[in-house]
């Protein structure tokens, strides 16, 4: 019994002190002081607790490390409801005057932490989402009991890397809104790659930049190409808006969807360099919707791939059928409007942003039909 | 020796945007009529560009009140909402609030204060001035000056017209009485940038003693004396006008102040590594306003201005510095030229007025006082 004691404590040993190492290995470069960061375009965590921030006007990327390293192993739901009216009276301004650009949580604190603008939101619509403004600079935190903090950003540990070859500001998109703000749309990590798609200033603008991390001087840059169902066309102008790394058979695959709402899967080890690489297209999941946000979760000790979306609520994909789909390479018909993969709307309301928030929860920004806007949890078994 | 730097005193980005709209907007407050004998609300004069609010309270005596103030956008105070983001601070009497986002214009706050477990609610918009007042601030704002008082200065709230103000400001006496000859009268008008602020010299030459005016008409002041400032702000705003809106300042008069200001008996509030807390300077003695604003510099070890926003407290008291970035864990030196007067133009290398026959070689070439710090830990 002593012996197991033993081996069991020195087990622990090992484990934190293996967690350290690649704490202080991740973070030894980081250095503390004012995170310039002009725009919070997209946000995700990484590693060891530590955030990632795309900014799309400074065309950055920022791993910040916010301390926030206690764990949680609460399976606990949570609910913050009329969070603008809460904002807003943080900020010093009406519900209206508060803009949330994206969330994520931290996976060790179950801390969520807030982008967020004070910005006009009447000039959002229903083409136009919070970062076509391009103006988040304001990081909050919640923690789990719902009390809001700002997280200052003068001083703080962190690291930034360029994000090479972003397109330049001054163009317009069809929505009306400044191209650079696309120039970063979503971040991913995955295994030491930090994965940032969005618009290169180059002739085929889709790209997807593939950094190391910890960040190095080294980057990768592929554009894509993606045929475009609803559009009955191959696009290379359209970038990713949002993108989950996933594993099949041991090989990292990107899913990811575009606008109006093409669903592609290529593997990772197509992507070379300043090459070009045209994506399989799985699926039309809809026109006039855009995707905002892909994550995979446990139900019943089985993956599934949440989408969220401007227009159409929840959608849900068993990954498994993900490897065996064909590629769709023609136009929608007549009276078609979904197309490919097999997949569930799930009957929510107003979700936009998503997010694990712990093992049992998926963390949502919703619209309720009174109009308020909560922040609330749904239980994986329900989703 | 370290060279003198310019200061320049820049704002956050949503500073910015509010200060191209804090020039035509006020404060205004409406105060229920119980409670305006005990408080009063005032937006911070010395500052427009992120709008400092002070709450002067006669409940005021704690720091644990200071730190129960708080303040929320809206018609009514919120049950279940957080308040607004900002830093509070004390100053003897006096609360402050400086909101982490500027205010926004035409928007109602609400100002909160619960202490010794009563709550008080007050109002204020922002909103344009009414036609034809022209809201003034005089400085030293305290309430009792050195019978050798120099200056003063007027801060409008607007451009005035008037070049030459001088026929719309005199000092009366306890009596009312008009004194002549009192101020110096200078053409051009010492006008500060877009003829905002006025500076307005006691005549010098009643001031220091020996002068002729001084042996002839005596001193303009004398101690244990009340006197009141009047002003003409109708006429100055518009020389077409021909009524009257008069401003009335009255102060008690000590005795002549002659000592040179000391920095040893200067006193220091400390802000925390990491934050962007407050550094407070408090002074024994009332320093001289315009000087505040240009004569004390903070620099890290690498001799480089630190940049943040200062506030200076009330009775020009006190001197408050919100830096733009957080305080770093390293040395930081204050560094105060030696011309910083105090009320009776005093500084730190001579007195004002001085018997040159018996008195030592005063003056010379300005130079620093310093005084070095870290943060709290």
């Amino acid at each position: 019994m002593k012996c197991l004691s033993l081996l069991f404590a020195s087990l622990c040993l090992m484990v934190s002190s293996l967690q350290a190492d690649s704490y202080s290995e991740l973070t030894k470069d980081f250095s503390f002081g004012k995170a310039d960061i002009q725009s919070m375009s997209v946000l995700t965590f990484g590693p060891e607790g530590l955030l990632f921030v795309g900014d799309a006007n400074a065309g950055k990327v920022f791993a910040i490390d916010l301390k926030d390293r206690v764990q949680n192993t609460s399976k606990e739901g949570f609910s913050l409801e009329n969070i603008e009216a809460k904002l807003a009276s943080l900020l010093g301004t009406t519900p209206q005057g508060v803009v949330i650009h994206d969330f994520a949580v931290n996976p060790i604190s179950q801390n969520i932490y807030l982008a967020v603008s004070r910005s006009d939101a009447t000039q959002l619509g229903f083409w136009k989402l919070p970062n076509d403004l391009g103006a988040a600079t304001i990081l909050l935190k919640i923690n789990p009991k719902g009390e809001i903090s700002e997280v200052s950003l003068d001083a703080i540990s962190f690291d930034s890397a360029e994000v090479p070859k972003l397109i330049e500001p001054g163009q317009q998109t069809w929505r009306k809104s400044d191209m650079r703000t696309e120039s970063i749309t979503d971040i991913a990590y995955a295994e030491g790659k930090l994965y940032v798609t969005g618009l290169s200033n180059e002739e085929f603008a889709s790209n997807l930049r593939i950094l190391d991390f910890p960040f190095t001087d080294k980057s990768q840059a592929s554009s894509l190409e993606v045929w475009h169902i609803a559009h009955g066309k191959s696009e290379t102008e359209a970038p990713i808006r949002t993108l989950l790394p996933y594993k099949f058979n041991g090989e990292t695959h990107i899913l990811a969807s575009y606008t109006c709402t093409p669903f592609v899967s290529f593997s990772v080890k197509d992507l070379e360099d300043g090459k070009h690489l045209k994506v399989k297209t799985l699926a039309e999941f809809g026109f006039s919707n855009m995707p905002i946000d892909i994550i995979r979760y446990r139900r019943d000790d089985k993956d599934y791939i949440l989408m969220s979306n401007t227009s159409k609520a929840l959608i849900k994909i068993d990954p498994n059928d993900i490897p065996d789909a064909e590629n769709i390479e023609r136009k929608l018909e007549d009276g078609e409007y979904t197309v490919g993969l097999e997949h569930d709307v799930l009957s929510r309301v107003g979700i936009t942003h998503i997010d694990n928030y712990n093992s049992e929860n998926v963390l949502v920004l919703q619209r309720m039909p009174n109009g308020l806007l909560n922040l609330r949890t749904y239980a994986n078994g329900w989703l | 020796m370290r060279s003198k730097k310019r200061i320049f005193f820049t704002c956050d980005t949503f500073s910015r945007l509010w200060k191209s709209v804090a020039g035509f907007l006020l404060c205004w407050l409406s105060i229920s009529p119980l409670l305006a004998q005990k408080w009063s609300i005032q937006r911070d004069s010395s500052s427009d560009d992120y709008m400092v609010i002070k709450v002067w309270s006669l409940f005021a005596e704690r720091s644990a009140e200071a730190a129960s103030l708080q303040v929320f956008p809206g018609d009514t105070i919120p049950k279940d909402l957080p308040p607004m983001l900002g830093s509070y601070w004390q100053d003897l009497d006096t609360l402050f609030f400086r909101p982490r986002f500027p205010y926004q214009g035409g928007q109602v706050y609400q100002l909160y204060l619960p202490p010794r477990n009563k709550v008080f609610s007050f109002q204020f918009n922002l909103a344009e001035p009414p036609e034809g007042s022209v809201p003034l601030q005089v400085y030293p704002s305290t309430d009792t000056i050195p019978a050798n008082q120099l200056k003063f200065y007027l801060a409008f709230r607007e451009a005035m017209a008037l070049q030459s103000p001088y026929h719309h400001i005199w000092l009366e006496d306890a009596n009312g009485s008009k004194l002549e000859n009192v101020f110096l009268e200078i053409d051009p008008a010492l006008w500060g940038p877009h003829q905002q602020r006025l500076t307005l010299w006691f005549e010098p030459g009643r001031i220091k003693r020996g002068l002729i005016p001084y042996l002839s008409q005596g001193p303009p002041l004398q101690a244990g004396n009340r006197y009141t400032l009047v002003v003409n702000t109708a006429g100055i705003r518009d020389p077409q006008r021909s009524d009257t809106l008069l401003f009335r300042h009255s102060f008690w008069v000590k005795a002549a102040d002659r000592q040179r200001p000391d920095i040893e008996t200067w006193t220091y509030s400390y802000p925390k590594v990491g934050s962007r807390d407050t550094f407070s300077i408090y002074f024994p003695e009332p320093m001289d306003y315009a000087l505040l604003r240009s004569d004390i510099f903070l620099n890290d070890p690498e001799n480089n201005l630190v940049r943040g926003q200062m506030i200076i407290g009330k009775e020009e008291r006190s001197y408050h510095f919100v830096p733009r970035q957080a305080w770093q864990e390293v040395e930081y030196r204050l560094m105060v030229s030696s011309f910083l007067e105090d009320l009776a133009a005093n500084n730190f290398a001579r007195l004002f007025d001085t018997d040159k026959a018996t008195s030592d070689k005063q003056g010379g070439k300005p130079f620093w006082l310093y005084h070095d710090f870290e943060p709290k830990r």
